[in-house]
């Protein structure tokens, strides 16, 4: 037993020196090659400049696009069981969350109350914060959403979001004690941004998930410390603090008509909930894996604000109109690229 | 060119050192270059810490640079007083005069110090306290998230971007063209309605993305991560 510890430890240790001697001398240049690459590939890909056919209505189904690409069948799996273990596995752990040059630790427990998933999120560092989430599926999965949670599990979900990223394995690694395969999810235009998710080998689940920016920027990094597969009782849902926020499934997946037109979205993403608020309403568009919000509300004159506002990989757009004399506040929230919340922010359409 | 590419070295370098990841050959070159650059690369190097002390949430007493010299100098000046006392000997209360006022002037330095330093602190404090977002003004290097694993080949060194630190959205207005000897990121102080906009489309997002993705639980994090305990 020790004898194995050592070994293992001595190993790790090698490696590591390994790392270190090759990459400390080289680090700059090896960053700057890094930073060059992507930049490369993406010119091809923006909308308006390559010469792929744009849909400026966005609203294309992506099945009539370009064959996509005949992925590697053993990411395909892969990706049909992320998808599945995200809607339907019972787990409990302690994640790390960071971004903002900060890191916060939570503990997330998921768990299955008669068919659909109850989650709690509470905030171990910093100010006391906790939601606990219930009963949110049902409506998506009736509507058959092909974006819906459990979309890349479908062919039609797989297809859509191979049209948008290109899936790439990128090795292998442990996380939370557990063995992971790498795989980088990368976008094929600027108008969204990359992922890399460690997905667990047994079970399916992102143990790892890493957001990422042009020029390999990392916006946003959430990871596994301590992962616990067993059955979730009863208690470990209820909120732990008396300041938990509750959230009850108020959404619909596609169940309200927006009044409001978008001129453009970037391609591949379509709306796939919409809700109305007291104050207006909201519209949820996904590409399967990014997602963005548009919000359109009668705040009055004081929120004509136009800029935006970061927090994270989280960027909001705000913007207003004016329809039959009356202000509108137009605000785009999502983990996209600054640029492309301000496009369609600026793409909202008076209502018919 | 080659000169951008040097200093992009440094930066890096330096970074490194901050992280305690710098090599042998990191340190050697910065220890030249802040020898070759004079205070340049020093005070980087203090502002640095100083930024990090604040992030971390500590009291920090700035270490100004500044100061420090001009203590020497006033020091240095002081001298030449008591020096010139010396030989007017035949004032005898112009001797004792100097013999108290030497203690007494370099216990005033030692406050002028502590004074500076608490007024620096609460500079650096203030906008932290107030829940407000000024603290990512402050000069900050890129942050290097401490790495577990070598990262496969293709997304070498994520840097963890640091665009803001407090819970609060960052504002960034668009630009009016004209605005002149304005920053391009000018941060704005918002409204609090504005701010309880802001946070509140960003929580309801996060919840309907988590709807709608397969992310998991990461959307849960960032719509609970802003959340404000109720006012």
């Amino acid at each position: 037993m020790a004898k194995d510890f050592s070994l293992l430890t001595l190993k790790a240790n090698s490696s590591l020196l390994a790392f270190l001697l090759f990459a400390s001398p080289l680090l700059p240049v090896a960053v700057a090659q890094e930073a060059d690459t992507p930049q490369a590939e993406a010119p091809e890909a923006v909308p308006g400049t390559g010469s792929a056919p744009q849909n400026p209505g966005g609203a294309a189904p992506a099945e009539s696009r370009v064959a996509p690409p005949t992925g590697d069948a053993e990411i395909q799996a892969l990706l049909g069981k992320l998808a599945n273990a995200v809607a339907n596995l019972e787990y409990r752990g302690l994640v790390t969350f960071e971004h903002m040059g900060v890191m916060e630790t939570l503990e997330v427990v998921h768990g299955i109350r008669n068919g659909e998933p109850v989650e709690r999120i509470r905030f171990l560092t910093g100010a006391p914060r906790e939601m606990v989430s219930r009963g949110h599926d049902a409506q998506c999965r009736r509507d058959g959403s092909p974006l819906s949670r459990a979309g890349l599990w479908s062919n039609m979900g797989l297809q859509n979001v191979q049209n948008n990223y290109q899936f790439l394995q990128r090795g292998e690694e442990r996380i939370a004690d557990r063995e992971a395969v790498v795989l980088e999810a990368r976008p094929r235009d600027a108008h969204r941004f990359g992922l890399v998710v460690s997905v667990d080998r047994e079970t399916g689940l992102p143990l790892k998930s890493l957001l990422v920016a042009p020029a390999g920027r990392v916006l946003e990094r959430f990871q596994f410390v301590e992962l616990d597969l067993t059955a979730i009782d009863d208690s470990e849902l209820q909120p732990h603090s008396a300041s938990a926020r509750e959230s009850e499934g108020t959404g619909h997946c596609g169940s309200l008509v927006s009044r409001w037109q978008m001129g453009w979205v970037p391609s591949g993403f379509k709306a796939v909930a919409a809700r109305e608020l007291a104050d207006g309403e909201m519209q949820v568009f996904s590409d399967g894996l990014s997602a963005f919000t548009v919000f359109v509300q009668k705040l009055g004159p004081s929120m004509n604000y136009r800029g935006r506002a970061v927090r994270g990989a989280t960027v909001a757009y705000m913007d207003h109109i004016e329809v039959n004399d009356e202000h509108y506040t137009v605000t785009v929230v999502g983990e996209i690229p600054d640029n492309t919340a301000q496009l369609v922010a600026k793409a909202v359409k008076t209502p018919r | 060119m080659s000169h951008g590419n040097h200093q992009q070295r440094l930066d890096e370098s330096l970074s490194a050192l901050m992280d305690g990841e710098a090599s042998e050959l990191e340190v050697q070159r910065l220890l030249k270059e802040s020898d070759a650059s004079g205070g340049d690369l020093g005070q980087r190097w203090s502002r640095y810490q100083l930024a990090a002390s604040v992030m971390r949430g500590e009291k920090v007493a700035p270490v100004n640079l500044g100061l420090a010299a001009s203590i020497s100098a006033a020091i240095a000046d002081e001298l030449p007083l008591t020096a010139s006392a010396e030989p007017q000997a035949a004032n005898d209360a112009s001797a004792i005069h100097s013999r108290w006022w030497r203690p007494l002037s370099r216990g005033a330095v030692a406050a002028t110090v502590a004074f500076a330093a608490v007024l620096g602190v609460q500079q650096m404090q203030a906008p932290q306290m107030g829940g407000d977002e000024l603290v990512a003004e402050i000069e900050r290097p890129a942050q290097q998230p401490v790495q577990s694993v070598p990262q496969p080949s293709g997304f070498l060194v994520p840097t963890l971007n640091t665009r803001s630190v407090s819970t609060n959205p960052q504002l960034v207005p668009e630009q009016r063209i004209g605005g002149m000897g304005v920053s391009p990121q000018v941060q704005v102080v918002p409204s609090p309605e504005l701010m309880r906009h802001l946070n509140r489309v960003m929580m309801e997002h996060s919840e309907q993305a988590a709807r709608v993705g397969s992310q998991g639980m990461v959307p849960f994090a960032r719509a609970t991560y802003g959340e404000r305990p109720p006012e």
